[in-house]
């Protein structure tokens, strides 16, 4: 028994967690295994009812939702590593250490990717960057986290990864630091951007590294706050749909590099994609850069299907979660129809996983059942 | 003459006789002493609202059909029609600073589609184009020479034009009062815009040489059709001002510069400002016109030698006092003002604003347009 009321070891199979982990480091490394990893994460809208986001730098309320989360997903048992993310903060983090004012909403989502206090630009001006020192790793909302994360090391198991707040990517950091007049400053004042950016990157590692060190999560391991086993440390590049092919390849990819000599493994990049907005743009530029070999967003599994011989061997996806269950339950009248015309075409490639989250264990029970039975057509 | 020309013929009558010249010619002594920066009583004040649709006309003008637009698309009479009614006859019923102006009423692309040879309607809607499909699409256009008079919508346009300038001319009263505005040309970046599609903004920093090609026909083009088209616009004022968007604007083109609102006053200094400054001198002069919150654009623009005059489309987006002081020193005059209601009133506007500019006011009713320019008229 944990000291958070719940006993979670009945949940633990060491054997189990070392098969998830082989599931997901060959299917990014696109070695066929007749079979598509999915993670079900269930979230139960009313664990989350009574949140209070004005207190969003108490450990307490979350990690006891957290926890109940993750109870509940380990009961379905999807192919998943048993991990409790900070995931309330959002961006908060890194832009704090800048002294960006926070802006919390009343009410946050409680859901698997729960977007947090918005952070409001720091920098009025691109000039002002030119000559600023790297911010302490120690300020801003650092110290409350750290005091989060020793909480929730504290609580839970061993064997359950804490897992830091997901880091924004260098280029979303440097927008949201100095806000939208960022895309006009790519043009106008390109060398400026650039140290911004890279100052960014540096200071995810940095952060990254310190936190791990109080979660007791090794330097070299890198497991996603979806409990994915990542090829690098995972970052949520959102805001960089808005730029070109050139300007990712210019203002992005140089970044990532950074990240990965820093921290070892490989780019693992996310952004949100809607089945309406997908940013397709994206897909080839990854794919064709050595920095990056994961690249995870919400529709990228119908991108994947399409276009599966400029992705072979290049880029694996993580995708479905978000808009996407929802989407396929629509577009093919079940999550059943979709899986028994989806599973069988693709099962026997690789370079895919899969995740998204369900409501109740036993809709996450129905869904894995349906998933395991469209692997045996 | 068919139905839709009879009844048109008739409003045409009434309007005649309607007409009162003087105050017409009053309203051009008006205007250019205002764009002209010379002291004046009050600045020239233009009741604007949805008359005919949310603001209904007097007996008898109500009696007229008012079409939707895809009807006026096919029918010069009826697009006449909607003209006269939505843009001249408050004017006659109000006497306000109106100078009594009709536009052919084709949209936004009549120069894009003239250089793609496409466009759509749909449903009730102004007409579009697709973007280019691809940059080689893009290369195509950027590299053609010249415009077709014939591509486009130009063919409705001029046959349109040619319509009004008959029907206007049966009655000589129509003739001297009703004013037939130049069609909207658009401006290079808009146009640029409407052609590459918002992936333009990314030509700025990935293929700068394209996109000043591509700018560079545009200007060729919308100067082509401004000579093509300048002969069937009627301009009492001309080259001080013509009238746009029911008021006069300064010089003799209005450039439309609405997605450039959206780049930095650099980008726009370096990659649009070289052709707006050859735009405006091959024409001798004119004004830019903005919607949205333009104003980190307005420093840029006051140094184009020829303008003369800057439009904004949304003035509550802007800081208008500051605008209005760099326009003074440049004597570049402001259209489309809206102060509310009380400083139009008290006097306020006339006070903060004396020359140099053209007020719009949106009323509530007809009585509320009466109202105010009553007051208006009394505080000066």
């Amino acid at each position: 028994m944990s000291s958070i009321g719940l006993n979670l070891d009945r949940w633990w199979d060491a054997g189990r967690a070392e098969q998830v982990a082989q599931l997901h480091r060959r299917a990014f490394a696109w070695e066929p295994q007749g079979y598509i990893p999915l993670g079900i994460h269930v979230i139960n809208p009313a664990y989350g009812r009574d949140l209070d986001y004005r207190a969003w730098l108490d450990p307490e309320p979350f990690l006891a939702f957290q926890t109940r989360v993750l109870a509940d997903t380990l009961a379905v048992g999807s192919d998943l590593l048993p991990a409790v993310a900070i995931n309330h903060l959002g961006d908060a983090l890194l832009p704090s250490l800048f002294g960006a004012q926070l802006f919390m909403p009343e009410a946050g989502s409680a859901t698997l990717q729960d977007v947090g206090p918005t952070p409001l630009p720091v920098f009025a001006d691109i000039s002002e960057v030119a000559n600023l020192p790297m911010p302490p790793v120690g300020a801003g909302i650092m110290p409350a986290v750290e005091r989060m994360v020793r909480r929730y090391r504290e609580a839970l198991p061993p064997w359950v990864q804490v897992v830091a707040p997901m880091p924004s990517g260098p280029f979303s950091a440097a927008m949201e630091l100095r806000g939208t007049d960022i895309l006009l400053d790519l043009a106008d004042a390109s060398e400026q951007c650039r140290r911004l950016i890279e100052m960014c990157a540096r200071l995810i590692w940095a952060i990254e590294a310190r936190l791990r060190t109080l979660a007791g999560t090794p330097l070299s391991e890198h497991v996603t706050n979806f409990g994915i086993l990542g090829t690098g440390l995972r970052l949520g590049d959102d805001s960089m749909v808005n730029l070109s092919p050139a300007m990712i390849r210019r203002f992005c990819l140089p970044a990532y590099d950074m990240i990965n000599r820093l921290c070892g493994g490989r780019g693992h990049i996310h952004f949100c994609s809607l089945a309406a907005s997908r940013f397709e743009h994206v897909f080839p530029v990854m794919a064709a850069s050595p920095e990056v070999v994961v690249l995870s967003t919400q529709f990228g599994f119908e991108y994947y299907e399409q276009h599966l011989d400029e992705l072979r061997k290049r880029l694996a996806i993580e995708s479905f979660y978000g808009d996407a269950y929802g989407y396929v339950c629509r577009r093919y009248g079940s999550f059943r129809a979709w899986a028994r015309d989806f599973v069988p075409r693709v099962k026997n490639e690789s370079g895919l996983v899969l995740y998204f989250q369900v409501e109740s264990v036993e809709e996450g029970q129905e869904v894995w059942a349906r998933w395991q039975e469209a692997h045996q057509r | 003459m068919n139905e839709p020309e009879r009844e048109l013929d008739h409003l045409l009558r009434m309007v005649a006789d309607h007409v009162d010249l003087d105050h017409c010619h009053r309203v051009d002594q008006c205007y250019r002493w205002a764009l002209g920066w010379e002291e004046i009583d009050a600045p020239p004040l233009v009741v604007q609202a949805g008359f005919g649709s949310v603001i209904p006309l007097p007996e008898p003008w109500s009696r007229f059909r008012h079409y939707p637009y895809r009807e006026t698309f096919a029918q010069p009479a009826a697009m006449l029609q909607n003209m006269l009614l939505e843009r001249v006859v408050p004017g006659l019923i109000l006497k306000d600073d109106n100078p009594l102006a009709v536009r052919n009423n084709h949209g936004v692309v009549q120069l894009a589609s003239a250089l793609t040879g496409t466009w759509s309607m749909v449903e009730d809607d102004y007409p579009w184009l697709e973007r280019l499909d691809s940059l080689d699409r893009v290369r195509e256009v950027a590299g053609g020479e010249g415009l077709d008079p014939a591509a486009g919508l130009l063919p409705q346009v001029t046959e349109t034009l040619a319509f009004y300038r008959e029907a206007l001319a049966r009655y000589p009263a129509c003739q001297e009062a009703v004013q037939i505005s130049l069609p909207d040309l658009q401006g290079p970046m808009d146009t640029a815009e409407q052609l590459w599609g918002s992936d333009v903004h990314y030509a700025f920093s990935d293929e700068p040489e394209l996109l000043d090609r591509l700018l560079a026909r545009i200007v060729n083009a919308m100067l082509a059709a401004w000579r093509l088209l300048r002969p069937y616009a009627t301009n009492r004022l001309d080259p001080l001002a013509h009238t746009q968007h029911g008021y006069q604007v300064s010089g003799c083109l209005m450039v439309r510069n609405d997605s450039s609102t959206l780049l930095s006053s650099q980008m726009y200094a370096r990659h649009i400002r070289p052709h707006d400054v050859r735009l405006l001198d091959a024409v001798g002069g004119g004004t830019i016109h903005f919607c949205g919150n333009g104003k980190h654009l307005v420093g840029a623009m006051l140094s184009i030698p020829g303008l003369r005059g800057l439009d904004f489309g949304q003035p509550d987006r802007m800081d208008v006092e500051t605008a209005y002081c760099q326009c003074r020193e440049k004597h570049v005059s402001i259209t489309n003002l809206r102060p509310d209601r009380n400083a139009l009133v008290d006097g306020r506007a006339r006070r903060d604003f004396p020359t140099g500019v053209v007020f719009v006011y949106q009323p509530a009713s007809l009585d509320d347009a009466r109202s105010v320019l009553a007051a208006y008229r009394g505080s000066s």
